[in-house]
């Protein structure tokens, strides 16, 4: 095929141009580190890319709203750990107040320790954390307890307050105090606060083994012991559920971002070798062109 | 046998290669003119002269002078010309699409955003801050949207208004190749082929069809004749006109065709190959594809945590109204996504309780909102948020990426029909000097032969003198 001066200069300069722009496509992986800077360098690829960044987002959201919700478990916790001491002590006293030995002027002195505890026990069903009250239920923006005309009154709901851990689970944070507090739609649930109450008039009327009196306060103090543990108990299993929860969101992030970095990430190595590769092959092509356009016939003729 | 003859002989020798000289020269000179085709004195030997039962050869004569010219890979030129025209102009506005959806935050960002500011909220209901930090990315998502959404409608102006800049130039080259028609005609009433103009009209012809993808049929007497589906564009000495000012329904230019008999029509349509048929192709259909399916991602997320937002209660136990200010229809929708006016001045409207009761801690809304993420919805075909916009940025990068592949193709094809033509039509420096040499000594022998006839006539003369 005859080869004319405009068709050599044209698949010269195409050869440059060729050259130069695969050597700029590799200077980009080069410089940004990653294998797609354009979405049609792979276009499926960038698509998997941004789905699996959509997912390491929403992994990270679940993480948080655990991450969010653990101190407030902690804070329950240690709660009603001081709940149970508060209660063990009133019943020490009572356990003290109820023997035979003791006189009804020790028992009414014992009336202002057992209000003590009463008082403790209110402050703690009141507890705040991050200025939310954590045993109001819904209505955590008011303290939950106060002391009415015929008792305590409870001026929250009865819900869980819900955090998610994953498209179709949830944990469910916070107790109701009524539920804690005062066994309210427990079967045979005890009210800490009546029974405190309870035992201040038993001691007042030196009441030790009436039908209100205060052997009988002691039996119902266990049974506040014991649905405080219970509760306590439902606790400590929603912290193993929320750290279960998280060392696997954890693995998956992982994972993800894993499939992400070998989806999206130039492979160092491989990309400074194309680099030099193409540097090469741009200045061989510059080379050869200057020895392929300079000669011609008139250099030779007189 | 004369010496006549003999000096007959060395003046058309003379003439002829001073014409094969001249020609060398132009071809030199052209050597650098795109569409040039080199040109060839045609040498035959003369009508012998016959004297008995001797045939004298009459010495060198000239057949006209021929452009070496390969209509075949003239016509395969003109093909690859149109089908590169047109995916050029498709290449460029597909590039200007990809523009609007970079690899790293853009669109997906934003809306991944909005949905953990919704996450945020849902840990704190009562919250102040999360509120306003909600607002904040739900309007950070609008403004995306709208960027995103101005980015791809400017593309849309632009190759608008590159089709006319194109029609403008169809209109300028129809009358230039009736007119060449014309001069050729004219040129070539003695026989002669007309060389250069036919050069000068086939650089018009490929211009044509890299524009228009028109194609071209050369009648007997020489003239081209021009088609573009069917629309005459050039016959004889008379050219159709194009125009691209009239604006229709949707303010996009739409191109006027009359015929040089007057008759007119639409050509919209009908141009589907070519610069302007690709630019018509990307501006009328692949650009609103993408502004559709753009529009209809924030129409229902517009819809659907607004229909979310209504069944749920404010921080005062109201039941909660517009998150989003309402979008009437889909078309434009993704530049109007912004929040209510009325939730931006009071953060508190924002429903994130299930019942009326006003408790500050009652998250269960939020959470649905959240969970909207997740759902998916029956406006997008059955796909969730995420899905549908990642399914438009992977149709957008995978017809680019063909976009790519397709100029490549066809740019490989014009150099491969290009180097084909050049083989043929092409001026090589080396060549037409050696072929100087040559002309040149020839042109030195037939003076000698001319002076070797002058001294033959002196001899005779000196001969006969007394």
């Amino acid at each position: 095929m005859r080869v004319s001066n405009q068709s050599l200069t044209n698949q010269v300069n195409e050869g440059i141009q060729l050259s130069f722009r695969r050597l700029a496509k590799v200077q980009e992986a080069v410089a940004s580190g990653k294998r797609i800077n354009h979405l049609s360098d792979d276009a499926l690829g960038a698509a998997r890319a941004l789905d699996l960044k959509s997912f390491s987002t929403s992994l990270e959201q679940y993480r948080k709203s655990i991450d969010n919700a653990s101190p407030v478990l902690a804070q329950t916790d240690s709660v009603l750990g001081e709940v149970t001491d508060v209660l063990s002590r009133a019943k020490e006293i009572a356990l003290s107040l109820a023997n035979g030995a003791r006189s009804a002027e020790d028992r009414r002195q014992g009336v202002n320790e057992i209000h003590g505890t009463f008082q403790q026990l209110l402050t703690l069903g009141n507890t705040k954390l991050d200025g939310r009250y954590i045993f109001a239920g819904y209505k955590n923006g008011t303290a939950p307890f106060s002391e009415g005309v015929g008792g305590v009154v409870y001026a929250g709901d009865t819900n869980e307050i819900h955090t998610p851990t994953s498209p179709s689970t949830s944990l469910a944070v916070t107790l109701p105090g009524n539920k804690v507090f005062q066994g309210t739609t427990l079967t045979a649930g005890a009210d800490l606060f009546d029974t405190l109450s309870d035992l201040e008039t038993a001691l007042a009327t030196n009441d030790v083994n009436g039908a209100n009196g205060i052997t009988t306060q002691i039996g119902r103090l266990d049974a506040a012991l014991d649905q405080v543990l219970s509760f306590r108990t439902e606790v400590a299993a929603r912290q193993n559920s929320a750290e279960v929860a998280k060392e696997s969101l954890s693995a998956l992030q992982l994972r993800t971002t894993e499939l992400r970095s070998q989806l999206e990430d130039a492979d160092p190595v491989q990309v400074y070798s194309e680099l030099s590769r193409q540097q090469y092959a741009f200045q061989a092509a510059l080379q050869s062109a200057s020895q392929v356009l300079q000669p011609s016939l008139l250099d030779y003729l007189r | 046998m004369s010496i006549l003859s003999t000096l007959f002989i060395g003046r058309e020798a003379l003439a002829t290669h001073q014409q094969a000289i001249q020609t060398t020269g132009h071809n030199l000179a052209n050597v650098n003119t795109p569409g040039f085709s080199r040109q060839r004195v045609e040498l035959s030997s003369a009508v012998p002269e016959i004297q008995g039962n001797l045939s004298l050869g009459h010495g060198v004569h000239s057949d006209g002078i021929r452009g070496l010219v390969s209509d075949f890979f003239e016509t395969q030129l003109l093909n690859v010309n149109g089908t590169l025209g047109f995916s050029q102009a498709e290449n460029r506005a597909l590039a200007g699409v990809e523009g609007a959806f970079p690899t790293t935050g853009g669109l997906p960002s934003a809306l991944d955003n909005f949905f953990s500011a919704l996450s945020d909220l849902a840990s704190n209901p009562g919250g102040q801050a999360e509120r306003v930090n909600l607002i904040g990315k739900a309007n950070a998502l609008g403004e995306t949207l709208g960027h995103v959404r101005n980015t791809i409608a400017n593309v849309q102006t632009g190759l608008d208004k590159d089709l006319a800049v194109s029609v403008q130039r169809v209109n300028d080259v129809l009358p230039q190749v009736a007119n060449l028609n014309k001069q050729i005609v004219a040129g070539e009433v003695g026989g002669d082929r007309a060389n250069d103009l036919r050069d000068q009209r086939q650089v018009l012809l490929q211009e044509l069809s890299r524009l228009t993808g028109a194609t071209v049929q050369e009648e007997s007497d020489g003239q081209a004749t021009v088609h573009v589906h069917g629309l005459l564009l050039v016959s004889r000495d008379q050219a159709a006109t194009l125009d691209a000012t009239t604006v229709n329904a949707a303010g996009l230019r739409s191109i006027s065709y009359q015929s040089p008999n007057g008759i007119r029509a639409d050509a919209t349509t009908l141009i589907t190959n070519g610069e302007i048929g690709g630019l018509i192709a990307t501006r009328d259909s692949e650009v609103p594809r993408v502004l559709n399916t753009l529009d209809q991602l924030a129409k229902t997320l517009v819809d659907t945590v607004n229909t979310q937002h209504a069944v749920g209660f404010d921080l005062d136990g109201n039941p909660g109204g517009n998150f989003f200010a309402p979008i009437a229809t889909t078309t434009g929708a993704a530049a109007q996504v912004q929040v209510a006016s009325a939730v931006v001045t009071d953060p508190r409207l924002i429903a994130t309780a299930q019942t009326a009761a006003g408790a500050p801690g009652d998250n269960r809304n939020a959470l649905a909102l959240t969970n909207l993420q997740h759902t998916v919805q029956a406006a997008l075909g059955n796909t969730t948020l995420n899905t549908y916009l990642q399914s438009l940025i992977g149709d957008v990068g995978t017809k680019a990426q063909a976009s790519e592949t397709g100029v490549d193709f066809q740019n490989a094809l014009l150099k491969e029909s290009q180097a084909r033509r050049e083989a043929t039509s092409g001026v090589s420096i080396d060549e037409e000097m050696t072929n100087l040499i040559l002309f040149q000594r020839a042109f030195q022998a037939a003076s000698v032969l001319v002076r070797t006839g002058d001294e033959m006539y002196q001899t005779i003369l000196d001969m006969v003198r007394p």
